[in-house]
């Protein structure tokens, strides 16, 4: 289980980016382990991508296979710390995947994902109640 | 991680009365079949607390009942998400990297909606964490429903590459000469320009700035990078930098080099725009001449034997 820094709590731009890397760390955590309790308390249920990636993974799990891999690399992260009109903060972050691997519930091998190399998405969150909360991640809205 | 404002700010108006933006619910409703980022990624636009009631979508709905041609003060302008200039928060590779994601048609470049409210005194800009891409000839969808009516005058790359944008100078360090199997140092100087012209009846002021750079070396190896390299101290000979270049033989090469630069323009004093592309000036050919170098040990000076290596 990933352990969250103090620091990630903080409403500065080093908070932010800390909370983005252990936003990724658990989301790495959930591909194999099933577990989104945590996730889900820091992510809006509105972040498209997250929940694509969660359904997935949790359809697979109910079949009784499970998920090796996924590991999230975040390279690196930039922001401008600056609130939109919404009151939340856009970033980008470069992130990358290692393979991921999905065993059906006899232990085989039912899919392979190559790894991939670190692509720009934005990342988009809000400092609220003390705490950060993703709102979103995917590519640039527009692309 | 760097931070500070553009020093290219831009910005365009593209209309007086546009509906708030509003969250489109199809974008979760993807039909993505894998469970990798990649094969789930779907792009970012949700800047507000789905989760909790009456926060989220309320001023849109108003704003799209009263879609009304009202005066209300508050104008959606778009500019450059970056600009690859150096003022940037960004690396310049990144903004190239980015721009290059709008790919739905060529020369795309990707821009963020600034909503501009005029009742205060001075107007405030302020992000709306809503972005998309802006594509030749036209303006760029704004992520709502709503149309812009008018066609502003749009300048594209056709016009900006008519400007007589000066070239990059190419410098080579030794100058026009290297030695085969060292490195041979290049470098770029290119810098912010600006143009006035007339256009469709408007005083249009355009700036150009370089943001990256294609080098041709001239025995068929190529070099495309956002830096224009340096000049290095001393005669800086055979040292690597990163738009050195090494030649494994002797002979006369012509250089080549061709810039790419970003554009903003300004119809009658308005606010800035960035042109979709980038207009590419080729530099003068650069000749290099590259010599072998032979060490010989000899015994008798020239006086000596006339007939000797080097005599």
């Amino acid at each position: 289980m990933p352990e969250k820094s103090s620091l990630a709590d903080e409403n500065s731009l080093e908070g932010l980016e800390a909370f983005t890397e252990y936003w990724f760390e658990l989301f790495s955590y959930g591909y194999v382990t099933n577990d989104w309790a945590e996730f889900d308390s820091v992510t809006d249920p509105g972040c498209g991508t997250c929940s694509n990636v969660v359904g997935g993974v949790q359809a697979h799990f109910s079949t009784g296979g499970w998920v090796a891999g996924g590991n999230a690399d975040v390279v690196s992260f930039s922001s401008e710390f600056e609130l939109n009109t919404a009151g939340s903060i856009n970033s980008f972050v470069e992130v990358g995947q290692g393979e991921v691997t999905m065993f059906s519930s006899s232990g085989e091998v039912a899919s392979e994902s190559a790894s991939s190399d670190p692509r720009i998405d934005v990342v988009i969150a809000i400092y609220e109640a003390g705490k950060w909360i993703m709102l979103d991640f995917g590519s640039p809205e527009g692309t | 991680m760097r931070r500070g404002r553009s020093s290219y700010t831009a910005v365009a108006t593209i209309c007086i009365v546009c509906p708030l933006f509003s969250i489109d619910p199809d974008h979760e409703a993807d039909s993505k079949t894998g469970i990798t980022f990649d094969e789930s990624n779907v792009s970012a636009q949700n800047v507000t607390r789905a989760s909790v009631a009456g926060s989220d979508n309320s001023d849109s709905t108003e704003a799209e009942s009263a879609n009304l041609p009202t005066d209300d003060g508050i104008d959606y302008v778009y500019e450059r998400v970056c600009t690859a200039g150096s003022q940037d928060f960004m690396d310049p590779s990144y903004c190239v990297q980015l721009n290059a994601q709008c790919d739905a048609q060529p020369d795309g470049v990707l821009v963020q909606w600034i909503e501009v409210n005029r009742n205060a005194n001075p107007p405030t800009r302020t992000a709306t964490g809503r972005s998309g891409c802006l594509y030749p000839g036209a303006p760029p969808a704004p992520p709502t429903a709503g149309t812009v009516e008018e066609a502003p005058i749009v300048i594209t790359l056709t016009e900006f590459e008519s400007q007589p944008i000066i070239a990059a100078g190419v410098f080579s360090q030794p100058d026009h000469f290297g030695l085969r199997n060292a490195h041979s140092n290049f470098y770029a100087v290119a810098g912010e320009q600006e143009f006035s012209f007339e256009f469709q009846n408007a005083q249009i002021q355009l700036r150009a700035w370089p943001v990256s750079y294609e080098w041709a070396y001239g025995d068929g190896s190529h070099l495309v990078t956002t830096e224009p390299g340096a000049v290095l101290p001393g005669d800086g000979f055979d040292t690597e930098t990163p738009t050195s270049h090494l030649y494994a033989a002797t002979g006369d090469y012509f250089v080549g080099l061709d810039t790419l630069f970003a554009g903003d323009y300004s119809v009658d004093g308005g606010p800035w725009l960035p042109v979709a592309g980038l207009a590419r000036v080729p530099s003068e050919p650069h000749l290099m001449s590259i010599w072998r170098s032979e060490r010989h040990s000899v015994a008798e000076t020239c006086l000596e034997n006339p007939a000797g290596i080097g005599c």
